[in-house]
């Protein structure tokens, strides 16, 4: 009896030893790959920020404490081009969220109410989304740079003397609206697809209970989907400071300073130097991670104190 | 004011009329560059566009495309020939097919793990993912550079298609959890019972009643590497994609339009063609709430 039961517990250690050693095998690379390529990445990152790098072989580099934050300090409080850099990352999050996001949940509203035209219409609103920026951006820049011109002046007489791209009145919104233009996709997709998860039997019983289309929209259907609404507004809080408003599509290395945005400008500075100029962006890393962190950290606040779901 | 899962109304409303209205001009703001740039890339050259700008061509030039094969390349200093459309186009297949595998394999192998098993510290890689998903990290390019320069990964096919994309990061964790859990308990155990190990488990019994979302997580990854044109431009320039290609052609003068334009659609064409086959799939599936469903 007890021999049997030596057995069976022997059996069963064993069974959950190989079960562990089966899921060991499972995750460890991936989790080498994480250890060295975030979290030593990031490390690396800090730790870069505090050092000096003599040459361009030279990985260890000497450590200068403060002094990388310094100048990136005063870089950042004298140049005239950080706050327009800064008002435009956060400038063009707020002008998204103002503009494309409520026409995107009410484009959705549509497709979700009417699923036979609305499907055509989400097939080719979510085509742009599929294809390569780079093939967007070409198509979308010698159109606006050659065509439209053309069109303005052989049908309105308008001579353009300086092309949609170069105008410091039209620059911004050129490629502002280029973002527009092709940037429906993804959120439309998961909007709809949200609305599609709701239980027919709920969008019934608030029709029974005579709520209209309207307020069915406001009433039903915004807070079922509140959570894929809430999760594109964090993720697009957690990114604004990232968002290159694809400035590197479009002009390059020359974007102007105007419409230049913090992520722009980081991936500019980034392609620009060497090694040596490398310390210096890291400082300004963790210089801007310390206001986006605490501001992703506040929207999220903010949309869970207004999420009908939590409380 | 709209119908459908309920009664039809027939009657049409202003609100109705409005966004309909708003998307018929979207869509044709949408598509007239796509033409316009489809007609270009089929004019004899540069200068045929200024006396027919919107026309239809002349002449109509499919030689375009095989010429844009010939004429548009990409010069490196890793070797002296430059590298043309052709091959950077088979460039792009094998780092988006060889990257989307890899990838997509992580994703479910970690995803597995952690649904599969009740070992208490898999429940950290929810954390881990949740965590990087929300933390807006700023400026670690420089490091990431450094990072694949020493570690010999930068400019290295394998390092930047199978190593670097090994990661488990992002939603499709989430989304491969949510699978793996909607498979009764009972289908494993009773293969454990009939003798199963645990890989013949995972091959023989989850996997191929998952096969359909590993599938479709594959056909995204794939689109976004083939689209990818940075990391290629950071990491693999031995390696030019024909994203990558596409960058340095745009302000290149010394090619002629309608050839880029033919080049557009040339690298277009496999992912409108993947699109048009799976697009139930790809579009119908992915929600945050709930995953992809089959």
């Amino acid at each position: 009896m007890t021999g049997s039961n030596v057995i069976i517990k022997k059996t069963k250690i064993s069974k959950r030893t190989k079960k562990l050693i089966f899921c060991l095998a499972l995750i460890i690379l991936p989790l080498i790959q994480f250890a060295i390529f975030y979290i030593g990445v990031n490390l690396n990152s800090i730790r870069m920020a505090f050092v000096e790098f003599e040459g361009y072989d030279d990985a260890v580099g000497k450590i200068v404490w403060f002094e990388n934050f310094k100048t990136v300090f005063v870089e950042m409080t004298t140049l005239a081009n950080w706050p327009i850099m800064v008002k435009n990352s956060f400038g063009i999050w707020i002008l998204g969220l103002v503009t494309k996001t409520p026409l995107t949940i009410l484009i959705s509203y549509f497709i979700y109410k009417n699923a036979r035209i609305g499907g055509v219409f989400k097939v080719i609103l979510f085509a742009p989304s599929i294809v390569s920026v780079m093939v967007t951006v070409m198509l979308y820049e010698y159109f606006i740079d050659t065509a439209v011109p053309e069109l303005l002046e052989s049908s309105f007489g308008i001579i353009m003397e300086v092309g949609f791209f170069k105008s410091p009145s039209l620059r911004f919104w050129t490629i502002f609206f280029y973002g527009f233009w092709c940037g429906f996709g993804t959120s439309l997709l998961l909007y709809t697809n949200a609305m599609d998860a709701i239980s027919p039997s709920v969008v019934e019983a608030s029709h029974l209970d005579g709520v209209g289309y309207m307020q069915e929209f406001w009433y039903v259907t915004m807070p079922m989907i509140f959570p894929t609404f809430k999760t594109l507004i964090m993720v697009g809080s957690a990114g604004l400071l990232l968002d290159q408003f694809y400035l590197y599509e479009f002009y390059g290395m020359k974007a102007y300073t105007d419409i230049q945005t913090v992520g722009y400008y980081i991936f500019k500075e980034t392609m620009l130097v060497n090694a040596t100029g490398y310390p210096r962006i890291a400082a300004m890393g963790i210089i801007i991670t310390c206001v986006a962190v605490p501001f992703a950290l506040l929207i999220r606040y903010l949309m869970n104190k207004v999420d009908p779901m939590e409380g | 004011m709209w119908a459908k899962k309920d009664k039809p109304s027939k009657k049409i409303t202003v609100a109705q009329v409005l966004i309909i209205s708003f998307l018929v001009f979207y869509i044709v703001i949408l598509l007239i560059p796509l033409v316009w740039g489809a007609l270009t890339s089929l004019k004899s050259s540069s200068l045929e566009l200024r006396d027919n700008m919107f026309g239809l061509p002349r002449r109509w030039c499919f030689e375009n495309y095989s010429k844009a094969f010939e004429n548009l390349y990409v010069e490196t200093t890793f070797r002296k020939e430059p590298y043309y459309l052709g091959e950077m186009m088979f460039y792009s297949l094998m780092y988006a097919a060889v990257s989307a595998l890899v990838n997509t394999i992580t994703f479910y192998v970690v995803a597995y793990a952690r649904t599969r098993f009740d070992f208490k510290f898999l429940t950290v890689l929810d954390g881990i993912v949740l965590v990087t998903m929300a933390l807006p990290i700023v400026g670690n390019l420089p490091s990431s550079i450094m990072m694949f320069q020493q570690l010999n990964l930068a400019d290295n096919f394998f390092g930047m298609t199978v190593i670097a994309k090994m990661n488990f990061l992002g939603m499709y964790y989430f989304v491969i959890c949510t699978a793996i859990r909607g498979i009764p308990r009972a289908f494993s155990e009773a293969a454990e019972i009939d003798g199963a190990n645990e890989l013949q488990v995972m091959f023989k019994v989850i996997f191929p009643l998952t096969l359909g979302i590993f599938f479709t997580i594959f056909i995204v990854k794939f689109i976004d590497y083939w689209n990818d044109w940075q990391t290629p431009y950071i990491f693999l320039r031995n390696f030019p994609t024909a994203t990558y290609g596409l960058w340095v052609f745009k302000d290149n003068t010394l090619f002629e339009l309608p050839q880029k334009l033919a080049a557009c659609l040339l690298v277009v064409l496999p992912i409108l063609l993947i699109f048009f086959i799976f697009h139930k799939k790809l579009m119908g599936g992915i929600s945050l709430s709930e995953g992809v469903k089959e």
